[in-house]
Formats: C-alpha cells, sequence, structure tokens
C-alpha cells in the first residue's frame, strides 16, 4: 500500500500500482480476464484512484489507437517477414533482368556483320560453324540473320546443284578470300547486305572439300 | 464482452428497431456497468452524479457504439466515463452550475475544430506507432486489429503472458508519452 496525500492534506492509503497490477489493467480493458479476476479488480479499482487513473490513461490510448483504420500502416510479424521477402525477390528479379538484357545487348554487338567479319579477319582461317546436310543439326542458338540466310541458300545450291565441284578460284576461307581480294574489314561490315554472300561462297567450298 | 455486442445494422438487421437495438446495447452496457461504476466512485462523489454520469455514457453507446472496434469498445466505455465525470466537475465548479442542473446532463456541443483536431491527432499517432519497435507493434496489431487473446498472441509469438502483456502496455505508454 502506498501513502498518498491528497489536495487537501489527508493521507489516504493507496495500493501500489505494481508491473502486474498494470497489466492486469490490461486485460480488464481488453476483456482477458475471467469472471473472478474481474469481481477482484473491480474491487480493487472501487477502492483505488490511481489504479482508477492507470485504467484511464491505458483507455485512452486504446481507445485512440481504436480510431486508426484497422491495421492501417502496422505491420503483422507475418506481412513483416513476407514484406521483406518480396522487396528482396523484386530486387533480385530486378538484377536478373538487367543481367540478362545486358547479356542480350554484348551478344547482340558481337553477332552483328561487322563483328563477326572483325573476328574472322583477326583469325584468319576460321571460318562460321558449317552446314551439313540436315541444316538444322548444326544451327547455333544465336546465329546472325544473314548467317542462316546464307546457310540456306548454301544448303539449297548443293542439293540443286549435285555436280558441284570445288572451284580452284573459291578461296579456301574467307580470311584467304579477303587476302585474294584485299577487301577490307570495315567493306563487309559496311555492306551487310552483300556479307553473307561471302559466308555462303565459304560454306559452300568447305562443304565440297568435306563432300569430295 | 465484445461477442455480446449487438449486430450491425445491413438489410439483414435493418427492420431491427430502435427499441431492440437499445435493448442490445444494454446487455453490453451491464456487462462493464460494475466496473464503470466502481470507475466512478473514486471520481465522483455523490451517487447521484453517478448515475447522470453512466446515463451519458449510455446514450453515447447507443448513438456511436456502431463506429467503435470491439476490442476496444470497453476502453471506450471508460473513456467516455472518465470525460464525462470531468465534464460534470467542471460544471459543478462553474458560475453556471444551477443552469446545467437545470438543463440535465446534455452532452456539450461538438466544437467544429475537433474534427482537424481528431485528424492530427490521428496523424502523429500512425507516425509514434510506426516508431515502436517491431515487436511492440506486433502485439498492437495483433490485440487490437486481430483481436487475439493475450494467450493467443504470447502462443503465437512463443513469449511468455507477462511479456506480451508488458509489451503491449509500454506501447500504450509511449505512444500516450509521444502525444504530450
Amino acid at each position: 500500500m502506498n501513502k498518498i496525500i491528497s489536495s487537501d492534506g489527508e493521507i489516504h492509503l493507496d495500493i501500489a500500482l505494481t508491473d502486474d497490477l498494470k497489466n492486469r489493467c490490461l486485460q480488464y480493458l481488453l476483456d482477458d480476464l475471467d469472471s473472478e479476476q474481474v469481481e477482484l479488480f473491480e474491487k480493487a479499482l472501487s477502492e483505488s484512484a490511481s489504479l482508477g487513473d492507470e485504467l484511464n490513461r491505458q483507455a485512452e490510448a486504446i481507445s485512440m489507437l481504436s480510431e486508426i483504420h484497422s491495421g492501417e500502416g502496422i505491420p503483422t510479424p507475418v506481412q513483416t517477414d513476407s514484406g521483406q521477402q518480396t522487396v528482396t525477390l523484386r530486387k533480385i528479379a530486378y538484377i536478373a533482368l538487367a543481367v540478362c538484357f545486358a547479356g542480350m545487348m554484348v551478344r547482340g554487338w558481337w553477332q552483328t556483320p561487322g563483328s563477326v567479319a572483325q573476328s574472322e579477319v583477326a583469325q584468319p582461317g576460321i571460318v562460321p560453324p558449317l552446314v551439313a546436310d540436315n541444316v538444322t543439326d548444326l544451327q547455333p542458338v544465336a546465329v546472325p540473320e544473314f548467317t542462316l540466310i546464307a546457310r540456306a541458300w548454301a544448303d539449297n545450291q548443293l542439293r540443286e546443284d549435285t555436280g558441284f565441284q570445288q572451284s580452284e578460284t573459291l578461296p579456301d576461307t574467307i580470311g584467304d578470300y579477303f587476302e585474294e581480294t584485299g577487301s577490307e574489314v570495315n567493306d563487309i561490315s559496311s555492306e551487310p547486305a552483300f556479307s553473307w554472300m561471302f559466308i555462303a561462297a565459304s560454306e559452300i567450298q568447305e562443304l565440297g572439300t568435306d563432300d569430295g | 464482452m465484445s461477442d455480446d455486442r449487438p449486430p450491425r445494422t445491413n438489410s439483414e438487421t435493418s427492420v431491427e428497431t430502435a427499441e431492440e437495438r437499445a435493448a442490445s446495447w444494454r446487455l453490453v452496457f451491464e456487462n462493464s456497468l460494475g466496473g464503470l461504476r466502481a470507475f466512478l466512485r473514486k471520481r465522483l462523489p455523490q451517487d447521484s452524479d453517478i448515475d447522470d454520469c453512466l446515463q451519458v455514457v449510455f446514450v453515447k453507446l447507443i448513438e456511436k457504439g456502431d463506429s467503435v472496434a470491439a476490442p476496444a469498445l470497453k476502453s471506450w466505455l471508460f473513456r467516455v466515463a472518465a470525460n464525462e465525470s470531468a465534464r460534470i466537475w467542471r460544471s459543478k465548479a462553474a458560475a453556471e452550475k444551477m443552469y446545467q442542473k437545470h438543463g440535465g446532463t446534455e452532452v456539450p456541443t461538438v466544437d467544429p475544430t475537433d474534427a482537424a483536431i481528431q485528424a492530427e491527432t490521428t496523424k502523429h499517432l500512425k507516425q509514434a506507432l510506426k516508431q515502436l519497435p517491431d515487436a511492440w507493434q506486433q502485439v498492437v496489431h495483433l490485440r487490437l486489429y486481430e483481436n487475439l487473446t493475450f494467450q493467443q498472441i504470447a502462443d503465437r509469438l512463443d513469449v511468455p503472458l507477462g511479456t506480451a502483456l508488458t509489451r503491449m502496455r509500454r506501447a500504450l505508454e509511449r505512444l500516450r508519452n509521444n502525444l504530450k
């Protein structure tokens, strides 16, 4: 019991407000007590002004909180975790998309006609993948369009011209062809519309070599 | 008590008469009557004042009870009782005491600035709520917005009952202090 001195100077005895009693206030306001506990609490409430004050303070705070729209802006245990997971997954998705996009850009750049010619010229003798009897068997996944056209054209030519023989006038490789004709890389890259013909020619030659 | 509250008006219950609704709210009120009376006993010196105060609380319950969230209904009743008891004290001390007595316990008119003050208070309260530790916010949410009992909250969070209670109480204290 605590001694309380009122404004008129009288001394009153009041119960000590322990944490347990404050918690009991909370349970009472939120109907978390059984009937026996409620009876005991209300008896204490009728005898203690400080307990009434504590009850009033808690009631005020609970009432204010209840006026906020239900749950708005308040994280729940599950929502907090899932929210963080969602943010993390979203970040990962964005990064993956960015990497894919960058990869596609780089790959596309390397496979432009000019860059193909560059790589071929830089390493003479290295030719694009060859066309076999079944064209689709040897198709890389990301072959430039002009190469595909060239291969198709070459394949058709081979199928139509069954008496195809290797011409001595044809260069062994594109590199050789460039050397013989003195063409510059920039010439090919500047005219991608014709570059497929050179590749086709080299593939015809290669196929003819394999056959023959 | 929250289970005893009258059903809210909707298409199915629209035929419910005012008398029936008053009777339903009376049941809710009577469940809290003992506590309210005990609470007011230390605040109002005369039994007649306590009765007057309780009458106002009941009228307000009928008028505004539907707008109060079920878990907070009891707290709301105590708040109304506390406010009304304070008003009675003020009216007793004021010069218009006699006029008020003859005019009955009429509820004061609403101040037009109340809505703005209320909106501002709510805004600050939301900010203060977000600044609470997550563990405290969780308990507040689960108790007031999901209406779990403290024991259920303790079980869900795997903490002792006293810890759940203390988190809630400290959250309320912090919010109250922030709004002072």
